[in-house]
């Protein structure tokens, strides 16, 4: 009862449930143009996820196709999956894929082995995949309620369905990490913890125990995947920012609902991997003229970030490709061959920056 | 052509020290002259003198080429010398026309008269307002047509505007400048000093540009630009001997404080920023930039909007303090810049004062004082921090300016914060004690807790900072990491 009055008190005041202000980009996260000045290392529709092997190869999963990718730029296929694929890594010397249809090994002891359900349930929407520290293979789920290329539909209806599940090849024991999870979107190991992002949450987490403690959270943006970085810490990609406008439409029900039943996904006010490329986007031509400059006035919708974080997850610095760069959707990266290599969903490309120029 | 208004060699010195020195300045027939300079460059000082609130120490002051000096604002006021303060200094429980002729009133006074005449000056002015309306009920811009109609009013020949445009709306600026260039094309010679520099170049004839208390230079406004300005404002010798070198930067560790959207009055608007632990972060902003309300914010001194007010998430828990001991328990200290009204019991001795700081922090857990512990407290802090005093039951109002703000700083201390906000913290602080209290705050940085330097100097901003925040117009504009930033890049984001 008392709850129905506390709501309509923080609706008409704007606090609580209600506040729609959002974290700033500053400190670490102080925007810069280093991924719109990195090196373009591979471009290529469809880009989806990167991984090095265990024999130190890049291989990356573009639409359906896996490839190898040397140093010079240059592709090798290594395999076509019937359906496109969702995420990838390494697992026991080979590779492990999960697309719409569940996960598929490649290569490695258990070569050919498919996992497709789980508790009698399809398994949909894979977004990370990682060996966990106990040799299972750890797997992100991003929600329950809606497929992985329809992530929009998924905050918009504010899931927290996502769970993290660990898998036994060998003995084919499946086992929930965690569950109610924010839409889990990566997954890393170090040698004592496990971390995982939650997008919507705007956080990652710390699994200990069975138990899940804040790791950072207020992420001005929303997390995606996690890497391991050479010298200690992580890689954390963000893929597209927070805004007011946003978060003023997530808790808008009665707007969202109808926005979602009238209008095309591809219109709908909600974050995006890319923007600008249609006029009838949401409030993409908005301007305002300022001291004889004109200067965008519409919320952005995509974004690109990379979060460099210390082993106690502290943001040290960051790569940025700000409102009107064009390398944003930003879904993964790693370490390779001393540089660090970016996956820009957005625009399809791979770039790439030496990491000794990175550190501020 | 001889100049309305002028000084030569003018020297105001308060206490030894001189706020203006030397200072020639022409004021001509007619002329809008903007005067331009940083806060404490000597700006009010000079127009003080010409208005008559000061007298000046040496040199001298030139009425249509006449030598004059005004002992209170009324001689100046007679002498057609008018000046109108940022603050009217209107009676708010009065009507426009009574306040019009507040101090000209005839020996049988009647309203109506006063009315018709008010009427008849404010339409000869071409000014909007009602002669029988309260003023209370008047805006901003209205305000100030009711100052300057009182200049004309006692045929004021020089009016002289402080910062008459920080609390107009761009419309009632625009109306603002009409005015004034209506005044000037009858004659009245202007004097305009405004941080908006933009305005300096739009509506003046001449600018004179003061810094330290000195004239720098005077010349037409068309061979001006921001930049010439701006460089002339601030291109000070970074005085290094008094504020140390500049250490390496040190990286910023967990997000102490994030403030997502601030909104308090006209004062905070929409602010956004984060304070890191093991940093300093320096504040610099104009007088007026919201700068200090937005940190009396964060430390429950003052108390943000309550509908769409932001949000303020202090080491991940969202906050909003009601009263300052809420803050303090939650560790975080504000160290205020007005050390003398808000910052110690002046008649208390150094000990009392800092053990009340540790009260504060243990309100509701200790109901009675344990003088040793006091004692304790009082003697570790004063040799921690090399409080000066001729005793230790010295009373603080007996110490000097540097050794008081030592013992606001214990009184901070002395809680145990993770946040300290250190507002001017070197306002009013002998040479001696600035290097001192520059050490200190530096030291808190590197024992790891997240520190607020919030300093109109900037040399002071750039030599303590690793990263700085620069607040214009109630909100956070800019953030530069202190490695490779000019005064004149934070100054310029200060002021555009």
């Amino acid at each position: 009862m008392f709850n129905i009055f506390k709501r309509a008190g923080n609706r008409f005041f704007g606090v609580g449930e209600a506040d729609t202000s959002v974290p700033v980009f500053d400190g670490a996260l102080k925007p810069n143009n280093l991924l719109d000045t990195a090196e373009l290392f591979l471009e290529q529709p469809g880009l989806e996820d990167m991984v090095v092997d265990s024999q130190g190869r890049l291989v990356v999963a573009s639409g359906q196709e896996i490839f190898q990718v040397e140093s010079t730029g240059i592709t090798q296929q290594i395999a076509v999956l019937p359906n496109p694929i969702q995420a990838i890594a390494t697992y026991d010397k080979g590779l492990v894929v999960a697309t719409s249809e569940g996960l598929t090994f490649l290569g490695g002891e258990f070569d050919g082995k498919q996992l497709s359900t789980f508790d009698g349930q399809p398994f949909q929407c894979i977004t990370a995949l990682c060996e966990g520290s106990d040799g299972r293979l750890l797997i992100a789920q991003g929600s329950l309620n809606s497929e992985y290329e329809n992530w929009a539909k998924d905050l918009l209806n504010l899931g927290k369905s996502g769970r993290l599940l660990s898998f036994d090849p060998k003995s084919g024991l499946t086992q929930v990490r965690a569950q109610g999870l924010a839409y889990c979107y990566g997954v890393c190991v170090d040698a004592t913890r496990t971390i995982v992002s939650e997008s919507w949450a705007h956080r990652i987490s710390i699994l200990k125990d069975q138990k899940i403690e804040s790791g950072l959270s207020h992420i001005p943006g929303y997390p995606s995947r996690l890497s391991k970085a050479s010298d200690g810490g992580f890689w954390l990609t963000v893929f597209a920012p927070r805004s007011q406008l946003l978060e003023f439409v997530l808790r808008e029900d009665a707007f969202r609902s109808e926005m979602m039943q009238t209008v095309e996904p591809k219109y709908w006010i909600s974050p995006a991997l890319s923007s600008g490329n249609d006029f009838l986007e949401p409030l993409q031509q908005g301007g305002v003229r300022q001291m004889g400059v004109l200067k965008p006035w519409a919320p952005a919708r995509s974004y690109g970030l990379v979060l460099r974080l210390s082993p106690g997850l502290v943001p040290l610095y960051s790569l940025h490709s700000r409102v009107g760069g064009l390398h944003h959707g930003i879904v993964s990266a790693l370490e390779f061959e001393g540089a660090l290599l970016v996956l820009s969903k957005g625009s399809g490309r791979i770039l790439r920056a030496p990491l000794a120029e990175l550190k501020p | 052509m001889t100049p309305v208004l002028a000084l030569r060699q003018a020297t105001k010195k308060y206490g030894g020290i001189p706020a203006i020195e030397n200072v020639d300045f022409t004021l001509m027939k007619g002329e809008i002259h903007a005067l331009c300079g940083e806060n404490g460059a000597g700006k009010s000082t000079i127009t003080k003198v010409m208005a008559g609130v000061v007298n000046l120490s040496s040199g001298d002051m030139f009425l249509d080429g006449k030598v004059v000096s005004f002992h209170n604002p009324v001689q100046a006021l007679l002498a057609g010398v008018a000046m109108v303060f940022q603050e009217t200094s209107l009676v708010p429980t009065m009507t426009v026309g009574q306040n019009l002729f507040l101090g000209k009133e005839k020996f049988i006074n009647r309203l109506r008269a006063v009315y018709i005449a008010a009427q008849q000056l404010l339409q000869s002015l071409n000014f909007n307002v009602d002669p029988t309306q309260m003023v209370s009920s008047l805006g901003a811009a209205q305000k100030q047509m009711v100052e300057i109609a009182r200049a004309v009013l006692h045929d004021a020949r020089v009016i002289i505007f402080d910062e008459p445009t920080a609390t107009l709306t761009p419309e009632e600026k625009k109306y603002f400048f009409d005015l004034m260039r209506n005044l000037k094309a009858r004659g009245v010679s202007i004097i305009f000093i405004s941080h908006a520099l933009e305005e300096a170049l739009t509506i003046s004839d001449r600018i004179t540009v003061m810094r330290d208390g000195k004239h720098i230079v005077t010349d037409e406004t068309a061979s001006f630009d921001r930049d010439r300005i701006v460089q002339a404002m601030v291109g000070r010798d970074l005085t290094t001997t008094l504020y140390g070198q500049k250490s390496s930067l040190r990286q910023p560790g967990e997000r102490v404080l994030s403030v997502q959207n601030l909104r308090m009055g006209a004062l905070v608007r929409n602010t956004s920023f984060s304070v890191f632990a093991g940093q300093i972060t320096g504040v610099f902003g104009l007088i007026g930039s919201g700068r200090t309300e937005t940190f009396k914010v964060v430390a429950g001194v003052l108390k943000r909007d309550y509908k769409h007010g932001g949000k303020i998430i202090f080491k991940d828990k969202r906050v909003r303090y009601r009263v300052p001991a809420q803050a303090v328990d939650a560790g975080i200290a504000y160290i205020t810049e007005d050390r003398k009204v808000d910052g110690f019991f002046e008649t208390m001795t150094i000990a009392r004062n800092i053990y009340a700081g540790l009260l504060v922090k243990l309100r509701g857990k200790r109901h009675l004082i344990r003088r040793a512990e006091e004692t304790k407290e009082g003697s570790k802090w004063t040799q921690k921090l090399n409080v000066r005093a001729v005793s230790g039951d010295a009373k603080v109002i007996e110490l000097s300016g540097g050794n008081q703000q030592k013992v606001v700083i214990a009184k901070s201390l002395i809680q145990n914060p993770e946040l300290i906000i250190f507002d001017e913290p070197t306002r009013g602080v002998d040479v001696g004690a600035v290097a001192e209290i520059h050490e200190i705050i530096r030291g808190l940085a590197d024992q790891g807790l997240a520190v607020v330097v919030i300093s109109s100097y900037l040399p002071e901003i750039m030599m303590l900072s690793d990263r700085i925040l620069v607040s214009r117009q109630g909100r956070i504009v800019e953030e530069f990491t202190n490695h490779n930033v000019s005064e004149e890049e934070i100054m310029y984001a200060s002021i555009h």
